[in-house]
């Protein structure tokens, strides 16, 4: 029998963190496994060992992400050919893990601390940010992986310090952004962290991880000869539109730089208001045209209201911040305000909406403090109740909108695969198949659209312009 | 942990409604999904769209996998099935697959049909929609006739073309 109240609360908040990722589970199980971005990387794993696999990413042209495929890979191996099960299934693991990683991260201890906690959750799991890391399969989504990193990052930070707690850092950081670039916000955490008081992480670790990351961009950069993205690897939004890459070149081949400018500036933005979406405004563009969408509404007012909230409370506890007085709720706060601007440097070549889903993380996070300190009573920054309900409201609808957008995601996935044969007319390169993989291949078409399970659409009538189905 | 932390119990701002404005709506989110995946498990869609049971259905609209899906399971796509109303328009109507998805204005469907071979039949009908509903597939009919400026409605377009 659990006496301390402290831990009868924490408890709790595990076993609502379970049951969110649960139920989130349940709509991720029902994705079969995509067609693009997934079935040639089952194509680039099959047959060969692990070690190569890791070893060809590293010489990977303008991308250096010598882990990203070495997860798929395990998962591939460890499937048996059971594809969707294993690869849904490690998804729906990896958002379990990360739920419970961020209640540990909250330390919900206090009544109020769990009061909160539901809103909390709805702003991580319900924020645009979030949800190209759970509707994409990839087949394994790095950016939830990342997510996941970071969520581990500031538990370590807020360990008791040992060797292993700056082992376990240095090897994390190492993982993390051997995976994909938006690793590298690790050693941010981090510092950040420690700047503001956590001590799970030696001041020698920090130096080691400093090192780390040096040592990524001098072997990525002097070693390897790797050159950053190009104008014209993609399309990018750019004010309400969106420019292929020949278009690109030509407005901004001469000097890129404010192209660049723009898509870390609409970055910050992006999590800040929920406007721009992708580099495109897509919501003012509604505004002058005179249509802007309900969904589109609740997206940028409860955006906008939560940052004014943080805003507020930064402003009210700068005095103490100056004078190094730092207590829970300031510590996110100030990460969150860390790892910001830093992530939307990486997001410089161009802007996609879950690219910031780790400052989106901390952004939840650091909103969570700011209500629970509210609702103890002791936070200088007032909340009328009206504004607490609307932007709980809005925050509770943008978490059932990732659910709708889940399933719609189910039926366009499959969607896909019906029409694979006009998928291969429309790639750049002919794709010629060995009877190994064809037979992968029809292992995921069957998959996905004869022996589908039946996913039916929600109909909510009007109810449905106030999910956002864009992400 | 601070004071400020460790504080347990709710101050009267919270308790004059603060706590409840803040909970309630994200509980009432999560209990509305948790019940409508629990509805949906024990077979309740009075939240559903109405899902197809013919392939004649599932091309009316546009679902290209479920039309496949409903072929492997033995349907022939060469038959005139019964489309419920509410696929179409109000309406119900005896169709082909290939007519539904050209009634439905699903061109990349009516293609998916026609190379899977699932229109061995007398396509005169589906011509006729087609110069009606969706004169971009004509030539995939191999039909070259002459096609309305635009699309007709639905109900006016499977009038004009019961004599086939």
């Amino acid at each position: 029998m659990i006496t301390d109240p402290g831990r009868r609360y924490q408890r709790v908040a595990y076993g609502y963190a379970a049951a969110v990722a649960c139920l989130m589970a349940t709509f991720l199980l029902a994705i079969p496994v995509q067609l693009s971005d997934s079935f040639t990387e089952f194509i680039s794993v099959h047959g060969h060992p692990l070690s190569q696999v890791i070893a060809a990413e590293f010489y990977n042209g303008t991308y250096f992400r010598p882990f990203r495929r070495a997860l798929i890979k395990i998962v591939y191996d460890v499937s048996g050919g059971h594809y969707y099960g294993a690869f849904r299934g490690f998804q729906a693991l990896q958002v379990l893990v990360l739920l419970l990683l961020i209640v540990r991260m909250l330390r919900v201890r206090s009544r109020a601390a769990l009061v909160a906690l539901p809103l909390g959750l709805a702003i991580v799991v319900g924020i645009h940010t979030f949800a190209g890391a759970v509707v994409e399969g990839l087949p394994v989504n790095h950016f939830l992986t990342i997510l996941i990193c970071c969520a581990a990052a500031m538990n370590i930070a807020d360990a008791k310090r040992t060797r292993l707690t700056d082992a376990a850092a240095v090897a994390l950081l190492v993982y993390a952004m051997l995976t994909i670039e938006s690793g590298l916000l690790l050693w941010v955490i981090f510092v950040a962290a420690y700047a503001v008081g956590y001590r799970g992480v030696s001041r020698t670790a920090l130096i080691v991880l400093t090192l780390c990351v040096a040592a990524y961009f001098v072997g990525r950069f002097v070693l390897i000869g790797g050159a950053p993205p190009g104008l014209n690897e993609r399309s990018a939004g750019f004010g309400f539109s969106v420019l292929s890459p020949d278009e690109l070149v030509r407005r901004f081949g001469g000097n890129p730089i404010p192209f660049y400018a723009y898509n870390v500036l609409s970055a910050i933005s992006c999590v800040l208001f929920a406007e721009p979406r992708g580099g495109v405004w897509t919501f003012v563009g509604g505004l002058l045209r005179g249509r802007p969408e309900p969904w589109q509404f609740v997206n940028v007012l409860t955006s906008t209201a939560t940052t004014l909230l943080i805003a507020r409370y930064a402003a009210t506890r700068l005095t103490n911040w100056r004078a190094r007085q730092f207590d829970e709720a300031d510590r996110f706060v100030i990460i969150f305000l860390a790892v910001l601007p830093l992530n939307a440097l990486l997001a410089g070549g161009y802007e996609k909406d879950v690219i910031m889903s780790p400052a989106g993380l901390f952004y939840g996070a650091a909103a969570y403090f700011v209500f629970r300190e509210r609702l103890s009573g002791v936070s200088a920054v007032s909340i009328a109740p009206a504004v607490a309900l609307l932007l709980a409201v809005g925050w509770s609808v943008r978490f059932v909108g990732i659910h709708e957008s889940l399933r719609a995601r189910a039926l366009s996935v499959r969607e896909e695969w019906a029409y694979y044969d006009d998928w291969v007319r429309e790639q750049p390169r002919p794709m010629p198949l060995t009877p190994e993989e064809q037979a992968i291949k029809q292992h995921l078409y069957d998959d996905a659209v004869l022996r589908a399970p039946r996913t039916p659409q929600p109909s909510l009538g009007v109810a449905e312009r106030l999910f956002d189905f864009t992400q | 942990m601070s004071p400020r932390e460790t504080e347990g119990t709710l101050t009267s701002f919270a308790r004059s409604g603060l706590a409840g404005r803040i909970l309630v709506p994200p509980l009432v989110a999560f209990l509305l999904v948790s019940l409508y995946v629990v509805g949906e498990a024990v077979g309740y869609r009075g939240l559903a769209r109405p899902e197809a049971e013919t392939v004649a259905e599932a091309a009316a609209l546009g679902q290209a996998a479920r039309t496949l899906q409903l072929i492997e399971e033995g349907q022939n796509p060469s038959q005139l099935q019964h489309v419920r109303p509410n696929f179409l328009d109000a309406g119900e109507y005896e169709l082909r697959p290939l007519e539904a998805a050209i009634l439905g204005r699903h061109a990349e469907l009516v293609r998916l049909l026609l190379r899977i071979g699932a229109a061995s039949f007398d396509r005169s009908r589906g011509s006729c929609f087609a110069r009606l509903r969706l004169p971009e597939v004509l030539s995939d009919l191999g039909d070259g006739g002459s096609e309305s400026p635009e699309p007709l409605e639905i109900a006016a377009a499977f009038r004009m073309c019961e004599g086939y």
